[in-house]
């Protein structure tokens, strides 16, 4: 699926103006719960894209991506509240670290195949959640860590304030995520996702693509933890338990893997819904693992997928494709 | 010495059921090329089926298991059906995004149907100690161990000498020529993912008096993974080994480093494996083919 399919350009830049003009006003006319909600589903569209930059471009699987949002939340968490650092700062050192750990997964990827790169992000999830859990002196273990209101000059930012905070990130990071698939990098991670061997032959150099894709795919998740860290004001473990790492890749399947809407789309899904399913909350977790088997078995390419028609043969003219067997034939 | 000998009875004891775990997802790696990440589930199906027919329906402790293990048989065949067969032609990460979906769908379904609550498995063997040599045991111990190398030696067995083993053994070398000599592909996926499913279950069962059953306890289950990582993914005699190393290797970590990370140990051995030699102690590495 290349990316320059999708709608026609005009319809797509009236959709961003509606889009960032919605985020932008929400504000004033949501109650605070809900704007609180829309704000978790920026953040955790912003996690979500990041599994998409190294999963659905890349190919490379990642079942442990809350590891890196545990990475960026407890680093703001930590040196806001331990070194009174600002925001600001533990912003971008938040998202760069999580990039750190997601080059150090990426270097095994290089010899690895899909099951055993599985394996790995999966045992990093796990690692990074049992040291959050168990490095008391350093994270506060299972109690959490309190995260001081972030500021700016004097001015003390509340949740409903923050949001602006937010979408600002979101915007900057989606229009980065953009650019990023239309360049060379980005078609270079498509060209591996479609095969390694020929994206080799056709001179992509595998390790530092890898490498790079599991680095920004990391940098969004840390910055979606940086970001948690300073609307939810607390950070504990169970934040960044397997199942969120789950519920990531549950939004991109559903959405629409290997597109920009994808993810955006599947955050709004599952941040909303299990808020609107609040009494059945036992159901939330089966329901959403049963929409991602239905997905993957009927609709692999999402509600984007749904939306838009099948790339590749399916789209072709079916007179030129007779016309090609034709002369095949009479070859 | 002595205190060596008391770790190493734990470690054997972790590790006999790490071992079946293990040995199960070697079955399905082998035959259908897939990590199963249900694995861990499938075992704390079993021991939930196992509690709930003796604690609830009043079933002997042998029928108990017997249909517990029957019913993982079943769910086993069932979620090859709908989790992996559809899935054949897809890319190999949708399959493994399937049997994540698949145990998200097992735990949160057994949640609904029998609450938060913690359960106890009345112990089947008497679990006073008694001391060889110096060294504690339990008939507990004893008795997990036994069962599961029999039951291992038994698969192993099953796979050497039985006819529908070459069948399995076969199917995992090379599908389509397997298919061409007669042996029925799909019969082959079914009996694999039935019989990790006991293997899982069987490990579930011994597990449970040994701890607290939650829908949550499957993720042990994973600890079988490491250990299949450990020995070779693909070799069924490496996967049973790792699994019981990493069963004396966890337990030698939590004496000696601390009993905190020790899983943070084990995590961090299936990482350095990956890294360093991806086939494990006795696995065959990966060949790449155009």
């Amino acid at each position: 699926m290349m990316p320059m399919t999708g709608p026609p350009r005009r319809w797509r830049v009236v959709l961003c103006v509606v889009g960032f003009g919605g985020l932008l006003l929400a504000p004033s006319v949501l109650p605070p719960y809900p704007q609180f909600v829309l704000s978790m589903t920026l953040v955790n569209a912003i996690a979500a894209m990041g599994v998409n930059l190294s999963m659905g471009y890349a190919g490379q699987v990642s079942i442990g991506h809350a590891g890196f949002v545990a990475i960026g939340a407890y680093t703001t968490a930590i040196l806001m509240a331990k070194m009174a650092m600002p925001f600001w700062l533990t912003l971008p050192l938040g998202g760069v670290l999580a990039a750190g750990f997601g080059v150090l997964i990426g270097l095994p990827a290089l010899r690895l195949s899909h099951l055993y790169i599985s394996m790995v992000t999966f045992g990093f999830g796990q690692v990074v959640g049992l040291i959050v859990l168990n490095w008391v002196a350093l994270t506060n273990g299972p109690n959490g860590l309190a995260v001081p209101f972030v500021t700016l000059g004097r001015y003390v930012f509340s949740s409903e304030s923050f949001y602006y905070v937010i979408v600002v990130v979101f915007i900057v990071l989606l229009w980065m995520a953009r650019n990023f698939v239309y360049s060379r990098l980005g078609r270079g991670f498509l060209a591996i996702r479609e095969s390694e061997m020929a994206a080799e032959a056709m001179g992509v150099h595998l390790a530092r693509y890898k490498a790079i894709a599991f680095a920004v795919g990391a940098f969004y998740g840390g910055a979606a933890g940086c970001l948690y860290a300073g609307l939810s004001n607390f950070v504990n473990p169970d934040a960044f338990v397997f199942i969120v790492s789950v519920l990531y890749l549950t939004m991109n399947v559903v959405g629409g893997m290997g597109t920009l809407a994808g993810p955006l789309l599947g955050a709004t899904i599952f941040t909303v819904l299990p808020e609107m399913l609040r009494p059945f909350a036992e159901y939330k977790d089966f329901l959403s693992g049963a929409l991602l088997l239905a997905f993957l078995v009927f609709f692999p390419r999402g509600l984007v997928g749904l939306l838009t028609p099948a790339p590749g043969p399916a789209r072709l003219d079916p007179r030129s494709a007779t016309t090609v067997h034709s002369a095949a034939d009479e070859a | 010495v002595l205190f060596v000998a008391q770790v190493l009875v734990s470690g054997l004891t972790l590790g006999s059921l790490y071992a079946l775990t293990a040995l199960g997802f070697a079955i399905i790696f082998r035959a259908t090329a897939v990590v199963n990440f249900a694995q861990g589930e499938m075992m704390m199906i079993g021991a939930m089926l196992a509690l709930a027919l003796h604690a609830d329906y009043g079933l002997g402790y042998a029928p108990a298991f017997v249909f517990a293990l029957a019913g993982a048989w079943c769910m086993g065949v069932v979620i090859e059906r709908v989790a992996y067969r559809p899935l054949l032609n897809a890319p190999i990460f949708t399959v493994i995004l399937s049997t994540v979906a698949v145990g998200q769908m097992l735990r949160s379904g057994v949640r609904i149907v029998r609450g938060h609550e913690l359960a106890l498995f009345p112990p089947v063997v008497s679990p006073t100690p008694f001391t060889v040599g110096g060294v504690r045991l339990t008939f507990l111990n004893v008795a997990i161990v036994a069962i599961a190398v029999v039951v291992l030696l038994a698969f192993l067995g099953f796979f050497r000498w039985t006819r529908t083993g070459w069948a399995m053994r076969a199917t995992a070398q090379n599908r389509d020529a397997a298919a061409l000599v007669g042996v029925s592909v799909p019969r082959v996926f079914s009996m694999s993912w039935g019989i990790s499913a006991v293997l899982a279950a069987t490990a579930g069962i011994l597990l449970a008096p040994l701890i607290t059953i939650t829908p949550d306890m499957g993720a042990i289950g994973i600890k079988g993974f490491i250990g299949a990582i450990l020995g070779g993914y693909n070799s069924l005699v490496g996967s049973v080994v790792g699994g019981f190393a990493l069963g004396v290797l966890e337990n030698l970590a939590g004496v000696y480093i601390s009993s905190a990370f020790k899983d943070v140990v084990t995590f961090c051995v299936l990482i350095v494996v990956l890294v360093f030699r991806p086939a494990g102690m006795f696995g065959t590495p990966e060949s790449r083919r155009v």
